[in-house]
């Protein structure tokens, strides 16, 4: 059996984003759509403030609520325990985006895309149209669409379904890593087989005690973090009561 | 006479209107899809999920009131069974309208099939889908037997025993959709199904009041009957309601804050003040309660509070970000419906009513068994 799990070091972490970057041109998404995201919080008072950054992404939880919520089972769980979507059967209905604890569901409220779909020139006999260069490059929706999406999922979601992170199956089945732990630069994201002992992930979860996303859920993601990032040294001292 | 006719032309033309701006919706919704609606990932259900939840339980109020006399022995309240049963199957048809126009275009709508062909029995939504869709049958064949007079023989008493329990289960599921939802603390639990309970029979009695009145017999027992169980309805609503705020404002839980930040806006507070603390004042006169105008004023009341409930009871779980939503966003975000969510709502009550009023002319709502 295989596992599938990501370890996310804050540690390394940089927050450059590069990982919602790259995800986004690999699975050719929406504007405003992130399958990988972040969460930043800037904390304390002005000298003394510090920046968090924390990387996110569908937690293909092994309890997967909005597996068990799907009327269509268009949110299904693979063999692999990635969770997976099929936007041929999906109906709209959301309750998964309801069900989500972590907000990492969206809906295609409009068709993506749509612009590029336009036939306006802005120039008569001088530019060419969004749908033209669609179509001269050969694009699917868009001029730089990806083509390896479409091994497994539709290369773009139409309108009225929902979409999420699918640990970039497409790219799994061909042996690669996940786009967004390829495209890390300070390799902060590590993939691999959960079942192994010998998987990086595996010994990395023996090192350092992960913690998970709303762990009291129940939901058991299979996305762990270690460490947490540390800006340095302090001088050492014991405080004081003044 | 004529003055009579003319009137009820004037409705009808107001009806007709009503479903042609939700005709038009609906064909911007089923080409477009659901672009058109200010709702987000955040805010992903609003006023046609509210739509639904109205009319549906509602619905389900009504069922049961047509079920007392036919199922429970209840013979004093058979005046008013026939019209409950047909505005019972009028609200849920319109209910699932709002339901389905809520979904996405054509496309999406299309792959409901894959209810039948790939069923989650884990699923909430999926019981829920398919017991409304048997309960709408059933309801429409209750009224059928109504109407042949088939009252009291065997198939009549055994639709409306089935009609009953498709109304229960139906509803039943319906709870599990927002009380197995363990992400959003304001819906999960027994909490808001019992809400769901008693504010459906509120809501069912106040429509079956207001359409009795309008369709002429006003000062029945009947009615006074109807009345002081809305009466009572409203007292046990009132109940819930401020044992979910005392709930929310004790609880050292995150997850309330949706429902606590609404103590200000429009909704929570018609609910609360237009859809139970003064039509129960109302009622708590008898003088009050006993008159036409009293009935009437305090039924609209709580048909306008408990739509205004449904929409606090979807949003309160769904203002607040959830998780990575929550980045660069306010702790609350806000929601005002657009045109086309409200061509949705005109839709539906164009429908229900609009079938109704021709009902009357042409069915003999008010007939009784022999």
């Amino acid at each position: 059996m295989t596992t599938y799990a990501m370890v996310i070091d804050r540690q390394k972490c940089v927050g450059c984003g590069a990982c919602s970057v790259a995800c986004k041109n690999e699975n050719n998404l929406p504007e405003g759509v992130f399958w990988s995201d972040k969460l930043s919080e800037t904390s304390g008072t002005f000298p003394n403030v510090r920046f968090d950054y924390l990387p996110t992404l569908c937690n293909h939880c092994e309890n997967a609520p909005c597996v068990e919520g799907c009327p269509t089972r268009a949110m299904h769980k693979l063999e692999n325990g990635i969770v997976m979507h099929d936007p041929d059967k999906c109906i709209g209905c959301r309750y998964c985006i309801a069900n989500c604890p972590y907000g990492v569901i969206s809906y295609n409220w409009r068709k993506p895309f749509d612009k590029w779909g336009n036939e306006d020139v802005l120039i008569k006999n001088c530019t060419t149209s969004p749908r033209d260069m669609v179509t001269d490059i050969g694009g699917k929706g868009v001029p730089y669409s990806n083509p390896e999406r479409g091994a497994t999922l539709p290369d773009i979601r139409p309108a009225g379904v929902v979409e999420k992170c699918t640990f970039c199956d497409h790219r799994v089945k061909r042996d690669l890593l996940p786009y967004c732990v390829e495209a890390c630069p300070s390799d902060a994201r590590i993939f691999g087989d959960l079942d192994d002992p010998k998987s990086k992930v595996s010994q990395l979860l023996g090192k350092y005690k992960p913690y998970r996303l709303k762990e009291d859920l129940g939901t058991e993601p299979r996305v762990f973090y270690i460490r947490s990032f540390n800006p340095g040294a302090y001088v050492r001292s014991k405080g004081g009561v003044r | 006479m004529s003055n009579s006719k003319a009137l009820f032309g004037m409705w009808m033309v107001f009806l007709a209107a009503l479903v042609a701006a939700g005709v038009l919706t609906a064909f911007v919704v089923l080409s477009q899809g659901l672009g058109s609606y200010n709702q987000s990932d955040i805010v992903f259900w609003g006023l046609p999920m509210t739509g639904y939840l109205f009319f549906g339980l509602t619905a389900a109020g009504l069922t049961f009131l047509s079920s007392l006399p036919t199922v429970f022995g209840l013979k004093h309240l058979y005046p008013v069974a026939k019209k409950a049963a047909l505005l019972a199957f009028a609200m849920l048809l319109s209910g699932l309208l709002c339901k389905g126009l809520d979904l996405g275009p054509l496309s999406t709508v299309s792959n409901l099939i894959w209810v039948a062909f790939s069923p989650n029995l884990a699923s909430p939504i999926w019981w829920m889908a398919v017991l409304y869709g048997f309960y709408l049958l059933l309801v429409l064949l209750k009224f059928r037997k109504m109407h042949m007079g088939q009252w009291q023989e065997s198939g009549g008493y055994q639709v409306a025993v089935s009609a009953l329990l498709l109304a229960g289960f139906s509803f039943v599921a319906l709870c599990l959709v927002f009380g197995t939802v363990a992400a959003r603390p304001t819906w999960l639990g027994a909490s808001m199904g019992l809400t769901f309970l008693v504010t459906a029979l509120a809501s069912g009695l106040a429509a079956l009041i207001l359409v009795s009145y309008f369709q002429g017999g006003d000062n029945t027992s009947v009615l006074d009957d109807l009345a002081k169980y809305l009466m009572y309805a409203l007292g046990a609503s009132l109940v819930l309601f401020l044992f979910r705020l005392a709930v929310a404002a004790s609880a050292d839980m995150k997850g309330f804050e949706g429902f606590l930040g609404m103590s200000g806006s429009l909704s929570f507070n018609l609910e609360l003040w237009a859809g139970l603390v003064v039509p129960l004042g109302m009622f708590a006169f008898k003088s009050v309660r006993q008159s036409s105008g009293g009935k009437v004023i305090a039924s609209f009341l709580v048909l306008v509070g408990m739509f205004a409930g449904r929409m606090e009871q979807i949003l309160s779980a769904n203002v607040v970000p959830m998780g990575v939503q929550a980045e660069g966003m306010p702790s609350m975000v806000s929601y005002m419906p657009s045109l086309t969510e409200w061509g949705v709502i005109a839709l539906a009550f164009g429908l229900s009513l609009g079938i109704y009023s021709l009902a009357v002319r042409s069915l003999n709502l008010d007939a009784m068994p022999d």
